[in-house]
């Protein structure tokens, strides 16, 4: 619990801080391209026409249901696909963050702590013009604004904490254990097809047992949560409170064992070089 | 007492592991029980610094003077011990935390701001910064694009500007060209005169003696001596002196009773006496006329090679070929004198053992005036056998046909090398590259 508040504490009292290194995270990713920060839109881009033109063109899925209301397959799946890819980009570079950058930041008194935040802090700025765009390709399919649009702050919010609990985790572990990154790599890779992103986890429905567990994934909530509020059908997190509950029960809970774990070992970090 | 600590350490010992093989790790995580060998860089090592001392470390390699320095810096824990650090302390450290994609500017800023200063303090400090680089319209270029000077210049400059409390400065000074040096030596003194409490990690005995007013000599870890410079200093020269002469076999034999805890005054002893005995009787040396280039890997350019201290690393230098008139020789040791003019006084740049560079000899055949035209292939360079750094025209395909005046032939190896003015310049061009 104590190590908890430091952490909450640090990232209060640094926030200024994680939005500057934050934005100097961009630019210096984007140095070398010509194009410059545009590829952070273009490679997103180019994933989701892919898993469209495969999945409606030549395997094609049939409309979904979303909350009582049926919505053809693009629509769906662009709803919260660059959700999907906020939630990659985050836990990799999360997960890689403090290892890769100790040498560097080691040398000077500065909380650790913060790292993986404006880490996650960069990638929302990306996710944030994805959105924008998302938004504007639904007016021009017909699905307008809506007064449901207002929980996006809220789902914004609890991907961030979610994202940063669980990179609490991951960059405390594999900067002692490498290997850690490697298989957290190769796993997202799998939970893209298992956590709802491209196709509806209701097609399982005959299998009533493995749905509900696979609904149990957080990222599963905050996916729905995203449909939900685009299309305008429902205040989700109300009309599902006791999922609500679950998710952030288990936000709690991730964030403690981060907590606890990066602030006995981020003294050490340096001797795991 | 009056004075003040600023440093306050007692009995800090730094373990590190050392593991034979993966399986050795991971046992030493999940389990209790302890795996690997266990090695101590620092054992029971004792410190204290006043405000306003200013101390130098010494010590051979492997002594833990980087880990003891390291440790008062905040950037290693300590196994165990005591510590009490009064201020910021800062460590100098060259060319630390720069981030090559973005510019000189923008790393000013994030240096600054993960040190803990505020937007308004960086404006305040960020000319002085750009200054004391001396890096001028370079500032807004991408760091990638800076020389090996510069990055290590705009390092330097960040970590003197933000005044800290106490400066751990580690091998910092011997960067970037002499009237660097002098301008970070000069720096150095100002922090001193202000009553910093400054700690001063060096290979380089004469630079503690312009510069500490105390020592602190580790040897494997333990303190071997602290008091005084000009008392700690003489006592670790003629050790040194010592050292230099003892085969490996000698050196793990000194380790051993060093660690064990034993006199060595027997081993040292011996020294003392062969060195009497036989004075220099095996120091020579000669004239020579070579080229060389250095190999690649680490090497050094020593100013002295009889005691070997100052030492410059040579990456700076490769790529370059350079004149070799005098060689000595010392317990069985080569070295070469290089120089950027075919003299042994002027253009010297210092001694490089013979090992560490590649050798040609080098004789002048005439000066007689001969003519020749380009094929047109090839590089023209400032030296015969030139590097990529001598290259006056990288490519000779534009001059196909011109004609080469030559007004000196000089043979390198087995090579000829013609030298003469192409378009204005005087070059040197490989005798592949003409035809009559």
């Amino acid at each position: 619990m104590k190590s908890a508040i430091t952490v909450l504490k640090e990232q209060i009292q640094y926030f200024h801080l994680i939005r500057r290194l934050s934005l100097f995270e961009l630019k210096s990713n984007n140095s070398n391209n010509y194009l410059g920060m545009l590829w952070e839109l273009i490679s997103p881009a180019i994933q989701v026409t892919i898993y469209w033109f495969v999945f409606s063109t030549l395997r094609s899925r049939d409309p979904v249901d979303v909350g009582g209301e049926t919505v053809p397959f693009f629509p769906w799946l662009i709803a919260a696909f660059f959700l999907w890819i906020f939630f990659h980009q985050s836990i990799v570079q999360g997960s890689r963050s403090i290892f890769s950058r100790l040498r560097i930041l080691s040398k000077m008194n500065f909380p650790m702590s913060v790292i993986p935040n404006f880490v996650i802090f960069s990638r929302f700025y990306v996710h944030l013009m994805l959105l924008g765009i998302t938004i504007v390709i639904f007016q021009l399919l017909g699905y307008y604004v809506n007064i449901y649009y207002l929980q996006l702050f809220y789902f914004i919010f609890a991907s961030f904490c979610l994202f940063y609990s669980i990179s609490l985790i991951t960059s405390t572990l594999s900067t002692m254990i490498r290997d850690v990154h490697m298989f957290l790599t190769s796993t997202l890779r799998m939970m893209l097809y298992l956590s709802g992103v491209l196709w509806p986890l209701t097609l399982l429905s005959d299998f009533d047992m493995l749905m509900k567990l696979m609904q149990l994934n957080p990222v599963y909530y905050l996916l729905q949560g995203y449909r939900h509020a685009l299309f305008g059908v429902d205040w989700y997190f109300i009309t599902q409170w006791e999922y609500t509950l679950f998710f952030w029960a288990v936000v709690v809970v991730l964030f403690l064992i981060g907590a606890k774990m990066h602030v006995k070992f981020r003294r050490h970090f340096i001797d795991y070089l | 007492m009056g004075m003040q600590q600023a440093i306050n350490m007692k009995d800090i010992t730094k373990r590190y592991k050392l593991y034979y093989g993966m399986k050795d790790r991971i046992l030493d995580l999940v389990t209790p029980k302890s795996y690997g060998d266990d090695f101590y860089a620092l054992n029971g090592v004792d410190f204290q610094a006043a405000k306003g001392d200013v101390v130098g470390f010494i010590g051979i390699n492997g002594s833990g003077k980087s880990t003891l320095s390291n440790i008062i810096a905040g950037i290693v824990p300590e196994t165990s011990g005591h510590v009490e650090i009064d201020g910021q302390t800062s460590l100098i450290a060259v060319a630390s935390g720069l981030k090559n994609d973005l510019t000189g500017r923008d790393n000013i800023e994030l240096k600054c701001l993960m040190l803990g200063f505020d937007k308004d303090e960086i404006k305040k400090l960020e000319p002085d910064i750009i200054e004391f680089a001396e890096l001028d319209n370079f500032i807004d270029q991408p760091v990638k694009s800076y020389s090996s000077g510069m990055r290590s210049r705009l390092g330097f400059a960040i970590s003197v500007n933000i005044d800290p409390e106490i400066l751990v400065i580690d091998e910092a000074l011997s960067v970037g060209d002499k009237a660097f040096a002098e301008k970070s030596f000069n720096k150095m003194n100002e922090f001193k005169n202000k009553g910093k409490t400054i700690i001063f990690v060096s290979h380089s005995t004469a630079q503690m003696k312009q510069f500490c007013d105390k020592v602190l000599w580790l040897e494997y870890g333990t303190v071997k001596d602290f008091g005084d410079v000009g008392e700690v200093i003489p006592k670790y020269e003629e050790f040194l002196s010592i050292w230099k002469k003892m085969s490996k076999k000698e050196r793990g034999l000194y380790k051993d009773k060093v660690l064990a805890g034993e006199s060595t005054d027997e081993i040292l002893g011996n020294y003392i006496e062969e060195q009497n005995d036989e004075a220099e009787s095996d120091y020579s040396e000669n004239p020579t006329s070579l080229l060389c280039h250095f190999k690649g890997g680490k090497s050094y350019i020593y100013s002295d090679p009889l005691q070997r201290i100052e030492e410059i690393a040579t990456d700076y230098y490769k790529h370059s070929v350079y004149y070799v008139k005098k060689q000595l020789s010392y317990n069985d040791e080569l070295y070469n004198l290089i120089s950027n003019e075919p003299s042994a006084q002027q253009g010297v740049i210092g001694w490089v053992k013979a090992s560490d560079v590649v050798t040609r000899n080098h004789v002048a055949i005439d000066s007689d005036p001969k003519e020749f035209r380009l094929k047109g292939t090839g590089a023209a360079f400032e030296r015969p056998w030139g590097g990529k750094k001598n290259q006056i025209y990288a490519d000779l395909e534009d001059f196909e046909d011109a004609i080469f005046n030559v007004d000196k032939t000089e043979k390198v190896g087995g090579n000829i090398w013609y030298h003469g003015i192409l378009d204005e310049t005087y070059v040197w061009i490989h005798q592949n590259h003409l035809k009559d």
